[in-house]
């Protein structure tokens, strides 16, 4: 089935429900607004579903074209439905334009699906209900909107449209200190995009253009590596932010434990895949060189996150900022991934990305349904819960499995992948020549590995402590799990199996995108590896 | 063009060029007038009698800005003796003050710290400083400039004291008072030198001192930018401002924010335009070489005074606790980012300013107007009795929102673009230029500050949003008036965002005409230039003194 527009569907059919939205009259009470949320969010999750089924319908080798390198060009009539063009300001030469690869659409999908799931789990808010869903509506266009965007200006709209709901979203409906989070969280993601906005509008006073797609054919300032090295790391930075790397990460425990369960969903969920996604998005294949040049700072700070996250999150006594922590940490892994420049490496960090996207949701939803019940979220006074609650033990081991990389579950495969990447990889870690092989590529890898045991620790002693044990007395009269917690859980738990056995269901998806991407360095670039075949890195993995 | 600008036009001619103007004098005795004829309660009605008065003069406006966009006349025209220019940079501005003072009006009439006095010579006294502004953005010669600048500040300081019992305004008055004599006595030394120097008050003038005597120019103009610098509110000429504006009553208030600081961009523009388009200047200025890769200049002095101006604004902000006070500083900051466009000094950049100054009357009066209608029914200007009023009427609470997050710069909203066209013109000197640091970091700065201010501006929202209503605000409600003028102000905002090109094309119109009107002044000026270089090589220094060779306007 063919949408006409459906990208641009995607993105403002929240919009248009915003407006609806508005014009409940408010003695209807709070249901028809829930009712109008959740419709939305379901063909907006229906919609990229069909984005998803349409984008495996095509020819694997056309699916293969990444947006950077292919242009515009894509091959006329079948593509129709993924790209969208028109001229929107003239005088800047600034376009209106929408379109998706692989990259896009794995990450369409995932929001979609997870805006659609949390939802269920925002029923429960009394407070101002309808303001709460015209905010969730405004953030979700900003969402997809960044992931569709292809003009940098169209993309920094949306980039900074996002910001507004999630401050407002945290801080009227968050937690006890939900004032200093949303504008902490605010002005560091403010403080990164205007350095973005300042290379943006240095990029076009001298190419005149804000495509993605010809920049990324034409890469800027060749013949100034001075300038295009401050533009990668004004780029990098306002996505760094985002990711969140590790000096920049320290708004993220602050609005994931202050905000309210559902946007600590979108949250973790998809607003830090912004931040790879931009790096893939921009950086990458805009500034190959300075990528390459940046390539062992990425690899350090991935290794960076993926450690000091860990050890963060086990020593945290807040069960929901054990988990923020850990989305430190599994950020990590898509850095290294990204810096391994190599098929595995980069299909593992987008898997990862997804797969992250599953599990952190996930563990948000399981923390959010314990503290629903028992207002409170010290790990220490909890224990037994498992007894009580045994549906929703089985739903919470599956997200603390697949989160900490249980084989069988999709982290542990995408976990797997970045290893295999990086270890392999020719990327030079922080110049081999000063440091000899302590910050070479494989010794990088080897210490990250070590982040996959300091996850299993943290998750499983928090697993430990919440659900077994003695059950206690005050936490004697819990019930199970309702249907909303089911109908938002259940799914996720689904999709991380169904990955976990049969990854190549997403793979396939952008598999194909990322290898091509990296034909810019193998291209005639410095680093021409032996780079695997589109496909059987993969393969070997099946 | 010809040589001699002064018009061949009969003066009658003339005159219709500042008709206007006339209007507003005919208005300002009508007011006057009825004031005599109506009982002190019903002296509000002067008001109409005003926006009456405004309303013609801008409609004649309006059809003098088709005239000189040169469909019916053939090209601008320097009116009475040079005094004056009729081009469409003085008919955008023209058209500007005139809805400002509109607005004005309309808040006035609807604002409770204006009730129960006698308003006739209040709506007098703003139709004289309208005018005044009208013929600061037209004057094209400095004795024309200097007059038109008193003439706005003199109804301004009995303005801004008008609540005469009120401690407050009495002293907000006496500071203005203060502060414009000591600029404008700066200003008038300024010109003092410009005269001794160049024989002649003309703008043309300035060019000719800076291609003869750059050091003297730079110092003379660090005179006049005193004078311009108090209207703009830029530091550090900004210290009336905060007091003044809190004093001041409201709809004064956002007068003196939005015409006053416009009608002071208008002046500098114009005074500056024919001086940045000359093509090569050749500062003589080596001592301070070095700033960021770069000549000393005037452009220099330009990236002091923005630089110190929005930083100043912004940080002084953070600590405000009454929302005139914090818009005072908040406007002083937007001071500093349209002073950045003197940096760029391009085309591009003088048109930014321009499209700025519309977002930003927009932005400043939509806020002053929210402050009136809270005002009226609190009496408070303090933030924190703002607390809870989303849940009071969230209607106008989103409109005033919007307006905030526009005062930040963020998308989707017009503050954005207007910010978005102000540093692509200075980037795009930066790339011209050797030295593309030197705009670059201006940039960047600018920049942080835009995230500096959305602590303050948040801090509002946040006092709105995110707690309980107080008990100021128990009974609290908008009336539908007050709801459809916020939702006027916010809508054009967003709009700008989805489409802003007609607005540029306006600007663009606005724009050319001034142009025009520079390339009228320039081969003049070029053409001296040319007979003195001339007279340099075979008479000597000598013959630098151009007392002799310019034409005496006055």
């Amino acid at each position: 089935m063919t949408i006409p527009h459906i990208l641009s569907w995607i993105v403002f059919l929240p919009i248009v429900a915003m407006a609806v939205m508005a014009l409940i009259p408010q003695r209807l009470g709070p249901a028809p607004v829930r009712w109008v949320s959740l419709l939305t969010t379901f063909v907006v999750f229906a919609f990229s579903v069909i984005l998803t089924v349409n984008f495996y319908a095509i020819p694997a080798a056309e699916r293969a074209a990444f947006i950077g390198l292919k242009g515009a060009q894509f091959p006329a009539g079948a593509m129709s439905f993924y790209e969208e063009r028109a001229r929107w300001i003239g005088e800047y030469n600034i376009w209106y334009h929408l379109g998706v690869d692989g990259l896009s659409v794995i990450l369409v999908l995932l929001t979609g699906m997870l805006s659609f799931l949390a939802v269920f789990s925002a029923w429960g808010i009394n407070k101002a209900v309808k303001g709460f869903h015209m905010m969730y509506m405004l953030l979700i266009t900003g969402m997809m909107g960044t992931f569709v965007a292809l003009d940098m200006f169209l993309f920094y709209v949306f980039w900074e449209v996002m910001l507004l709901p999630m401050y407002f979203l945290i801080g009227i409906w968050g937690g006890p200190r939900k004032e200093y989070a949303a504008i902490k969280f605010f002005l560091y993601t403010l403080a990164g995009s205007i350095l973005m906005l300042a290379a943006i509008i240095i990029i076009y006073m001298k190419y005149h253009s804000f495509s993605i797609p010809e920049l990324a054919a034409n890469p800027p300032f060749r013949d100034n590596m001075a300038l295009a090295h401050a533009l990668w790391i004004g780029f990098f930075i306002a996505f760094a932010i985002k990711i969140p790397m590790f000096p920049f990460h320290t708004w993220l425990p602050d609005a994931h434990v202050e905000a309210p369960t559902a946007i600590s969903v979108i949250l973790a969920g998809v607003l830090l895949k912004m931040g790879g996604y931009g790096i893939l998005r921009v950086n990458f294949p805009i500034f190959p060189d300075s990528t390459e040049y940046f390539i062992g700072v990425i690899a350090v700070f991935g290794v960076i996150n993926v450690i000091y996250g860990a050890f963060c999150a086990m020593a945290q006594k807040d069960f929901k900022k054990l988990v923020a922590y850990s989305s430190v940490s599994h950020m990590g892994y898509v850095l290294l991934g990204m810096a391994a420049l190599n098929g595995e490496g980069m299909n593992g960090a987008v898997f990862q990305m997804f797969n992250h996207g599953i599990s952190s949701a996930m563990m948000f939803l399981i923390v959010g349904v314990l503290y629903d019940r028992a207002h409170h979220r010290e790990i220490e006074r909890f224990g037994g819960i498992g007894l009580q609650m045994p549906r929703y033990l089985t739903l919470a081991i599956v997200g603390f499995f697949a989160s900490l990389g249980l084989p069988g579950l999709s982290g542990f495969i995408s976990e797997i992948m970045v290893f295999l990447g990086a270890f392999k990889s020719q990327s030079t870690g922080l110049g081999p020549q000063a440091f000899g092989w302590v910050f070479s590529m494989k010794a990088l890898t080897m210490i990250s590995v070590l982040g996959i045991v300091l996850g299993a620790a943290y998750l499983l002693l928090a697993i430990q402590r919440v659900y077994l044990g003695k059950s206690k007395s005050e936490y004697a009269n819990f019930p199970d799990l309702n249907r909303y917690e089911y109908a938002s859980l259940v799914p996720l738990a689904v999709v991380s199996i169904l990955l976990g056995v049969w990854p190549s269901l997403a793979l396939n998806i952008f598999n194909g995108t990322m290898n091509s991407m990296l034909g810019i360095w193998s291209a005639g670039g410095r680093m021409a590896p032996a780079l695997l075949p589109a496909t059987s890195s993969i393969a070997g993995m099946q | 063009m010809t040589a001699a600008p002064q018009s061949i036009m009969p003066l009658l001619t003339q005159m219709t060029f500042i008709v206007p103007e006339l209007m507003l004098a005919v208005a300002i005795v009508v007011v006057i007038a009825c004031d005599m004829f109506l009982p002190r309660e019903k002296s509000w009605q002067c008001g109409w009698v005003a926006l009456a008065g405004l309303g013609i003069a801008a409609m004649d406006a309006v059809y003098l800005w088709n005239v000189t966009s040169g469909r019916m006349l053939g090209g601008p025209a320097r009116l009475f003796w040079g005094m004056v220019s009729a081009d469409n940079f003085a008919m955008f501005f023209k058209l500007m003050f005139l809805a400002g003072a509109g607005v004005t009006i309309l808040l006035s009439l609807r604002s409770a710290e204006l009730t129960r006095m006698r308003s006739g010579e209040y709506y007098a006294l703003l139709l004289t400083a309208t005018m005044a502004s009208c013929f600061m953005a037209s004057s094209s010669n400095m004795l024309m400039l200097y007059l038109a600048l008193e003439t706005l500040s003199l109804p301004s300081y009995v303005l801004a004291g008008y609540r005469k019992s009120d401690r407050q305004a009495a002293e907000a008055s006496l500071k203005y008072i203060l502060f414009g004599a000591v600029s404008s006595g700066v200003m008038l030394y300024g010109l003092s030198l410009l005269y001794g120097l160049a024989g002649s008050l003309d703008y043309a003038a300035i060019t000719r001192i800076a291609t003869v005597n750059y050091p003297v120019f730079i110092v003379t103009m660090i005179f006049l930018i005193a004078g311009f610098g108090f209207k703009m509110s830029a530091a550090p000429f900004h210290f009336w401002a905060p007091d003044v504006y809190e004093g001041a009553p409201t709809p004064i208030t956002a007068y003196l924010s939005v015409v006053s600081k416009m009608a002071g961009f208008a002046a500098i523009m114009r005074l500056l335009a024919p001086y940045f388009s000359m093509t090569t200047i050749a500062p003589y200025f080596d001592a301070a070489r070095g700033m960021l890769g770069r000549q000393f200049d005037l452009t220099s002095i330009f990236w002091l005074l923005a630089v110190l101006t929005m930083t100043l604004g912004n940080f002084t902000a953070l600590r405000q606790t009454n929302i005139k006070r914090l818009l005072a500083y908040s406007s002083i900051a937007h001071a500093g980012y349209m002073l950045t466009a003197f940096v760029a000094h391009n085309k591009d950049a003088f048109s930014a300013v321009m499209f700025y100054l519309i977002i930003y009357f927009i932005m400043n009066f939509g806020m002053f107007a929210a402050v009136t209608f809270i005002y009226n029914r609190t009496g408070s200007f303090q933030i924190s009795d703002w607390r809870g009023l989303f849940y009071r009427s969230p209607i106008v609470v989103v409109c005033m929102g919007i307006l905030l997050v526009s005062l930040i710069g963020l998308p989707p909203t017009a503050g954005f673009v207007g910010k978005w066209k102000l540093f692509v013109a200075v980037v795009e000197e930066g790339q011209r230029s050797a030295s593309p640091w030197f705009f670059y970091s201006l940039v960047l700065i600018a920049l942080a500050n835009s995230v500096v201010s959305l602590y303050y501006y948040v801090g509002i929202i946040k006092q709105m949003c995110f707690y309980e209503p107080g008990e100021k605000l128990a009974n609290f409600r908008f009336n539908t008036t007050q709801k459809l003028a916020m939702l006027c102000f916010a809508a054009p905002i967003i709009a700008l965002q989805i489409n802003w090109q007609p607005l540029s094309r306006f600007v663009e119109r606005g724009m050319g005409a001034a142009r025009q009107a520079v390339i009228m002044i320039i081969p003049m000026t070029t053409h001296q230039n040319q007979t003195l270089r001339a007279a340099e090589k075979t008479h000597g220094p000598q013959a630098f003194d151009i007392r002799h060779t310019g034409d005496h306007p006055c």
